[in-house]
């Protein structure tokens, strides 16, 4: 390679790498701008004065198609958008990686798979994923209505890609969810997350 | 041929293994170190499995994202399987996520009992369901079931997998209970302080979740404890009590430590926490000018410090000289001086406030923590009582930039004395300075760097009154052939502190820096006498140059060994007189109500010394000790140790010494830091 291509690949990776940030609990959800498969543009800011839940989404990993495959995540988008959450699943995988979704497939998947979130955002630069240090798919943030963090981590206690595991398992998100209605102390506010890792 | 062949099958040890499984980039094998098993035995069953290349699976602690490999046993009745062990695993990273797992092929071990009551001849089945996660970028969950078939007999018989397994169990991590210290820092992260064989290459990998970053952690080896500072985690909740690390020494086995976390016991269990000490209030009502005229007392008398008297003898000495017309030329010396000494205590001061804004918990000395400096100082030294006792001179000077500054004469001389004894002065906490420095480092910046420049201040006061007033420096004597000799005697106090600094080096590393400073000086002296010898023709004058600069680097080089020594084991000391300071101990035993003597003290501070030989090593104090149950602690703060500078802290303190008595029951005291024997006793059999 010539001393110009080299600089040329120096600099894009320069500009491609975004810093991957870190949340911490209690602190302001960071605000971020995506386009819906719908093609609207959402921005979290719409959405102050309410409980948002953001779900990092990626259709081909074996721990989301562990919660879709049954029916368990679609229930739960419906129930809760039901008690007035907003739920936002968010697709941060690159263009040629798995599992990556334009408009058009987000759409068909989201109409195959009967799931009834809010809005389903593209993330395809992974600049708003960075900026929570999403990990995993699944990787689960619960927003209180002040717009600060309350819960971040796993969806639920039993780490696996078994589907008989959902059952015996404590589903975080909606314990932290009930406990910001009944207006208590989230018991466990950070887990360690599991999944696949997203495909930046 | 057909006979041969029967016979061969025949002696062939039977292999007890499965059917090796294929699953997605991975082969999976159950093999048992035994064919037959006996009554009550254990034996022990590998999991191998054979990775696609660049394929992995993951370790107990998975890292950012992934599954541990697990094993579900279905056993015949009154057998039990104990835990799955793991290999020491790699760092796998995944852009920005880093993970712990395996590559290529590896052996996981459980071992398994037998039951007393087994029947002889009777088949047994192991089934393992094991189950893992395979990545490459994408992951595919995996699962095998695994069947093994042993029989039951009187003896056990090893199986032809059995060196395998035994290859691989010597491969496993041990358990050890080495010397660690786990700590916070202040500003985040976390330090761990290891003691052992431990180099630049040694690995860490925490095995305790939600704590610490899994990326490598910055390895520090110059402390006697080798030390790693990781960031906390991303998902980090609570401190846990405790916290494990697989250590991995490049070409050793690896271990597991386990290392309390000083995180305070959990408010359910009905105890009652430390509560912070008294004496946080009183410090900081402290007032700034009491603080300034403690630190200029001190100032005042850190000039009697036998590793600042004989920096400032020279300086005396000059003015010794200058008498009459060079009056002017005096006060700009003792004006230069006073300023040396004044910036440099600012310009340390403000990398101490900087380095802990910086999120590093250092107090005030840390610039004699490190051996290289201490080595530097050394030679420094040495070479300045070289040049007084006249063993070398020093002309138009080509190196020693310390020997011109201070030897000549003139207010950059002076100036930079003053920086000399400023960087030589302050660790010897004398008693005064310990409460000034504390309030100092409680303040906004200016008001503490107003504090170390008063103490500044107050060291260059004798010197600047000499030079501004006549009539004092009249009263030194008249200059003569006595100077001469009064010169030379004034070596042997600076040889001295190259002593003391090459101890407290020996103290950091172990005979063998010692030795290798000793060898640097001499090349020093070598390359200060070669320069003086005269140089007679050209190619001499080159081989002489060579010949100076290589016995340079020799001395350069034996100062940059000293690092590189590994520090000796905790110091052999009198059984049953000290345990070394631990937050959590300290916790544990003011629970238990036990009196605690503390003692926080360096090698480096010699009212810590003074004090530990007057009263503290003493027969009588060991007696003492014993009547009344006092337990006595002993915090070696020679090199940096966070633990210790926060205990420092939470007493106003910066530096050593510090000694805290804690009763049975009541409140700490803070003890004077200047102790006696009949004051220790006073103290310690006190009615509780």
């Amino acid at each position: 390679m010539n001393f110009l291509q080299t600089a040329a690949l120096g600099a894009g990776l320069l500009a491609a790498s975004t810093a991957f940030a870190s949340v911490k609990v209690g602190q302001p959800a960071p605000d971020f701008v995506l386009t819906g498969a719908d093609g609207k543009s959402y921005s979290l800011k719409d959405f102050a004065g309410k409980k948002v839940v953001l779900e990092w989404h990626n259709p081909e990993c074996p721990f989301v198609k562990k919660f879709y495959s049954v029916g368990e995540m679609q229930r739960l988008q419906t129930s809760k958008t039901a008690d007035g959450v907003v739920w936002l699943s968010i697709n941060s995988g690159a263009a040629g990686k798995q599992g990556h979704f334009d408009a058009a497939g987000a759409l068909s998947y989201l109409g195959k798979n009967k799931a009834t979130p809010t809005a389903y955002l593209l993330d395809g630069n992974g600049q708003v994923g960075k900026s929570y240090g999403a990990k995993t798919t699944p990787h689960m943030y619960v927003i209180d209505p002040t717009g600060k963090i309350a819960y971040m981590g796993a969806i639920d206690s039993n780490s696996s890609a078994d589907s008989d595991d959902i059952k015996g398992a404590t589903n975080y998100v909606t314990t932290a969810l009930s406990a910001l209605a009944a207006g208590q102390a989230i018991e466990r506010s950070s887990t360690q997350p599991y999944g696949c890792s997203v495909k930046y | 041929m057909r006979l041969a062949l029967a016979l061969m099958f025949f002696l062939m040890p039977t292999i007890s293994s499965a059917n090796p499984v294929r699953t997605d980039y991975l082969t999976s094998e159950l093999l048992a170190s035994v064919t037959s098993v006996a009554p009550g035995s254990r034996f022990e069953v590998a999991l191998k499995l054979k990775h696609d290349p660049h394929w992995h699976t993951y370790w107990l602690n998975p890292g950012d994202t992934g599954l541990p490999t697990k094993i579900k046993w279905t056993l015949p009745q009154g057998f039990s399987a104990g835990e799955l062990e793991f290999p020491a695993p790699e760092r796998i990273a995944v852009g920005e996520l880093v993970n712990f797992g395996y590559e290529g092929e590896i052996v996981l071990l459980t071992t398994i009992s037998a039951p007393q009551d087994l029947a002889v001849g009777q088949s047994i089945d192991l089934i393992a369901n094991a189950s893992w996660l395979i990545c490459l970028e994408e992951c595919i969950p995996g699962k095998a079931q695994l069947k093994l078939t042993l029989n039951a007999a009187a003896q056990a018989e090893a199986s032809a997998a059995a060196p395998l397994i035994a290859i691989a169990r010597s491969k496993l991590p041990t358990r050890e209970t080495v010397a660690a210290r786990f700590a916070a820092l202040e500003g985040g992260g976390y330090t761990l302080e290891l003691q052992g064989a431990i180099d630049a290459k040694t690995q860490v990998f925490p095995l305790t979740t939600q704590l610490l970053h899994n990326a490598p952690p910055q390895s520090d080896p110059s402390a006697s404890m080798h030390r790693f500072v990781f960031k906390q985690s991303d998902e980090f909740e609570t401190l846990p009590a405790s916290a494990e690390f697989l250590i991995v020494p490049p070409g050793a086995r690896p271990y597991l430590v386990k290392v309390d976390t000083g995180a305070p016991p959990p408010p359910s269990t009905g105890a009652a926490p430390l509560k912070a000490p008294p004496l946080q209030q009183g410090q900081a009502s402290l007032g700034l000018l009491t603080a300034l005229a403690l630190a200029l007392l001190g100032g005042l008398i850190l000039n009697l410090m036998p590793c600042v008297f004989p920096v400032l003898s020279l300086k005396a000495l000059s003015f010794a000289n200058l008498q009459g017309g060079e009056r002017r030329a005096a006060v700009i010396d003792g004006l230069a001086y006073t300023a040396g000494v004044v910036l440099s205590f600012v310009a340390l001061a403000g990398v101490l406030l900087a380095l802990r804004a910086a999120g590093q918990a250092i107090g005030w000395g840390f610039q004699l923590q490190t051996p290289v400096i201490n080595g530097a100082l050394a030679y420094l030294f040495f070479a300045m009582g070289l040049s007084l006792v006249g063993a070398v001179s020093f002309g138009s000077s080509i190196m020693g930039v310390g020997q011109t500054l201070t030897e000549g004469h003139g207010a950059r001389a002076a100036f930079f004395t003053g920086v000399l004894a400023c960087v030589v002065a302050s660790p010897c906490t004398a008693p005064f300075m310990g409460s000034a420095l504390g309030y100092a480092v409680t303040q906004p910046a200016p008001l503490a760097l107003l504090v170390f420049a008063t103490l500044g201040f107050g060291l260059a006061l004798p010197m600047l009154a000499l030079s501004l007033l006549p009539r004092l420096s009249a009263l030194l004597p008249r200059p003569g052939a006595w100077m001469v000799v009064f010169k030379q005697v004034l070596a042997f106090p600076l040889f001295l502190t190259a002593i003391w600094l090459i101890w407290v080096v020996g103290r950091q590393g172990s005979v063998d820096s010692m030795s290798w400073l000793l060898i640097g000086a001499v090349a020093l002296a070598f390359a200060l006498w070669l320069k003086d010898v005269s140089p007679g023709g050209g190619l001499l004058r080159v081989t002489r140059a060579s010949a100076i600069a290589t016995a340079l680097l020799v001395a350069a080089a034996c100062l940059w060994a000293v690092t590189g020594v590994i520090a000796p084991q905790a110091q052999a000391q009198t059984p049953g007189a000290s345990e070394a300071y631990s937050a959590a101990r300290l916790q544990t035993l003011r629970q238990e109500k036990t009196p605690v003597l503390i003692n926080m003290t360096a090698d480096w501070c010699l009212t810590c010394k003074v004090n530990e030989r007057l009263a503290l090593d003493s027969d009588r104090f060991r007696s003492v000790l014993a009547q009344n149950r006092v337990v006595y602690m002993k915090g070696d703060w020679t090199h940096y140790d966070a633990e210790i500078t926060k205990f420092l802290a939470q007493y106003g303190r910066n530096g050593v010494p510090l000694y805290v008595y804690f009763p049975a029951s009541g409140e700490p005291q803070v003890l004077p830091q200047v102790l006696t024997p009949q004051l220790i006793a006073d103290t310690l059999g006190a009615a509780p």
